[in-house]
């Protein structure tokens, strides 16, 4: 297994387009970057600076790591998050690990690219509140960001710059180092309990088919499901990229790697805790008319949702959580 | 003789574009607003299908891919992305090899080429369709522009006297509401030298009072995902409110 090798671009005898060691598990597919933007230090590094960067909202107050918290696998705990002057979106935070290989972005794959991804959060009044113009001035008027800049993409801060330097930063975010990724790939018997054990062949079942909608490795099939949790969506979902009625209440599947860090579930933060999610599993969801077949009554016993909670814990990656690269840089 | 040879060069170096060469054809290109047959101006009170009174406070649109056809289908491209302020319109200088077009053609909206998968961040930060030259016409949550943003305050109480305070808005894109409009020209004859001057015009009363009116007191809101049926009413009363005049 090759050794993380991420480094924040201090070294100043290497070429600013030398590349980010990015340490890929071999269980892992390889990651697919953009010919026009493949990760350098250099390119990682001013992502990071402008992924923190609070100033990038239009009260100062909100930077990408305000919703996005490393040791909370890249969420914040909080049901929706407050954005600029405190105003609140309406979905949950969504984890950032393993983006790098999501095939679209925000919850009903609207957005094709990392990059374009964005300039969402940048423009949205729920979120940064920016208009471009500001930002583009307020950065080049930053002698280490613009300097960065050019010696990454060789331009001034702007559009392209921006979107792909978070991106390439974001692309950084690799997870595949949990307990269970140990015991199945390391062949390290000793990092899942006997109740993680039980829970693993549980979710992996044909009786519950949760590895239908969440297979490893990354715990997402990457496609959309209307899994019961309401009767009648306020938040229609997939239907507002499609327009097509038998989309409402779809959601992209979420990742379940770290998700014992990540609560509130759902993509409105509805429930609180993993044992919340695998009670409304077991029950079946409420029975909305185009609800996925495989969301049906499981009627786990309660040894069976605990086992399954302790499984779901082992998809925690402590080493990704507490990577010291994923933090802001100390000035 | 350089003397003459000079003042020629700066004769012909007066248009915006390319002089006006051997076998070219000078064009006056404007795309204007009009309301109730005046030059549209925002903040301008206009009447509803159903009376009610409205002014708009935002109107603009992408209209792309102008174009003069020839007869055979060949075409020869006006302007190719403008993303257009209706109060203040827009007016274009361009030569076109001289010659007979039958009809001028022209998107209104994006084409679905350069709308939904590219990447605005590419062009350079001047061009109409970049992230800075699109701010306030793009969707960032669904990737692509909006074509057309009509929307204003309105009366919905019908009373005279009131003050204008219910907000409306039109926001309408994605693919399937591009629209490509074409219109016969009356004069298809562009001489070479001689000075064509075409308008396109839109009626703004016809954007609500079209072959489908909209009563605002019923549909006042769309930024299409919300509503898509009633983006796409908009879209085809908007796309009938253009003439042409030459």
């Amino acid at each position: 297994m090759a050794l993380v090798l991420l480094q924040a671009c201090q070294t100043p005898d290497l070429p600013p387009d030398s590349p980010a060691h990015i340490h890929i598990p071999v269980w892992f597919p390889d990651p697919v970057y953009p010919d026009d933007n493949m990760p350098t230090r250099y390119r990682v590094e001013l992502g990071r600076r402008l992924f923190y960067s609070t100033s990038l909202s239009s009260d100062g107050t909100v930077s990408c790591g305000s919703c996005h918290v490393p040791s909370a696998a890249f969420t914040d705990g909080r049901r929706v998050s407050p954005g600029a002057h405190g105003r609140l979106g309406r979905r949950n935070a969504p984890t950032l690990a393993n983006v790098a290989w999501n095939p679209c972005y925000m919850m009903e794959c609207g957005v094709p690219t990392l990059e374009l991804q964005a300039l969402a959060p940048l423009a949205d009044s729920a979120e940064m509140d920016r208009t471009f113009s500001e930002i583009f001035r307020q950065l080049e008027e930053d002698p280490l960001i613009s300097r960065l800049s050019r010696a990454a993409y060789g331009r001034a801060p702007d559009a392209f710059v921006i979107t792909r330097a978070l991106a390439c930063f974001q692309r950084t975010f690799v997870s595949g180092d949990s307990g269970y990724d140990r015991y199945r790939f390391g062949g390290r018997a000793d990092q899942l309990s006997p109740e993680a054990v039980r829970g693993m062949e549980l979710f992996f079942s044909d009786r519950l088919a949760c590895a239908r909608c969440h297979p490893a490795p990354f715990f997402t099939d990457f496609d959309f499901h209307n899994i019961g949790l309401y009767a009648r969506y306020d938040d229609t979902g997939r239907e507002r990229v499609t327009y097509n009625p038998e989309d409402s209440g779809k959601f992209r599947t979420p990742t379940l790697r770290n998700i014992a860090l990540t609560a509130p579930y759902m993509h409105d933060g509805s429930l609180e805790s993993l044992e919340d999610v695998v009670t409304f599993y077991s029950e079946g969801g409420v029975g909305h008319r185009i609800q996925d077949p495989a969301i049906r009554p499981l009627n786990l016993t309660g040894a069976e949702q605990r086992d399954l909670v302790a499984f779901l814990h082992s998809l925690t990656d402590w080493n990704f959580v507490q990577n010291h690269t994923f933090l802001p840089l100390e000035e | 003789m350089l003397i003459v040879s000079a003042l020629v060069l700066i004769f012909f170096s007066g248009c915006e574009t390319s002089p006006v060469g051997e076998g070219r054809s000078p064009i006056t290109l404007k795309i204007a607003a009009e309301g109730n047959g005046q030059p549209f101006r925002l903040g301008d009170v206009y009447h509803s299908p159903q009376g009610f009174r409205y002014r708009l406070e935002t109107y603009r649109s992408y209209i792309s891919m102008i174009e003069l056809v020839r007869e055979d289908g060949s075409a020869e491209l006006l302007r190719d992305f403008s993303l257009v302020d209706f109060d203040e319109g827009m007016e274009l200088r361009m030569n076109v090899p001289s010659g007979h077009y039958d009809s001028i053609r022209f998107v209104l909206g994006v084409p679905v080429a350069y709308n939904k998968h590219v990447d605005p961040s590419q062009y350079a930060n001047s061009h109409v369709l970049s992230v800075q030259g699109s701010e306030g016409m793009f969707w960032y949550w669904n990737s692509g522009y909006i074509f057309v943003k009509f929307d204003g305050k309105a009366d919905l109480e019908g009373l005279e006297g009131n003050a204008l305070l219910e907000p409306y808005a039109f926001h309408c894109g994605d693919d399937p509401l591009v629209r490509t409009l074409s219109f016969p020209l009356e004069n298809t004859w562009f001489p070479r030298g001689r000075q064509r001057e075409i308008t396109l015009v839109t009626q703004v009363e016809k954007c609500l009072d079209g072959d489908d009116p909209i009563d605002l007191n019923v549909d006042f809101i769309t930024h299409t995902t919300g509503d898509f049926a009633l983006a796409r009413r908009f879209m085809d009363n908007f796309a009938g409110s253009f003439i042409l005049r030459e």
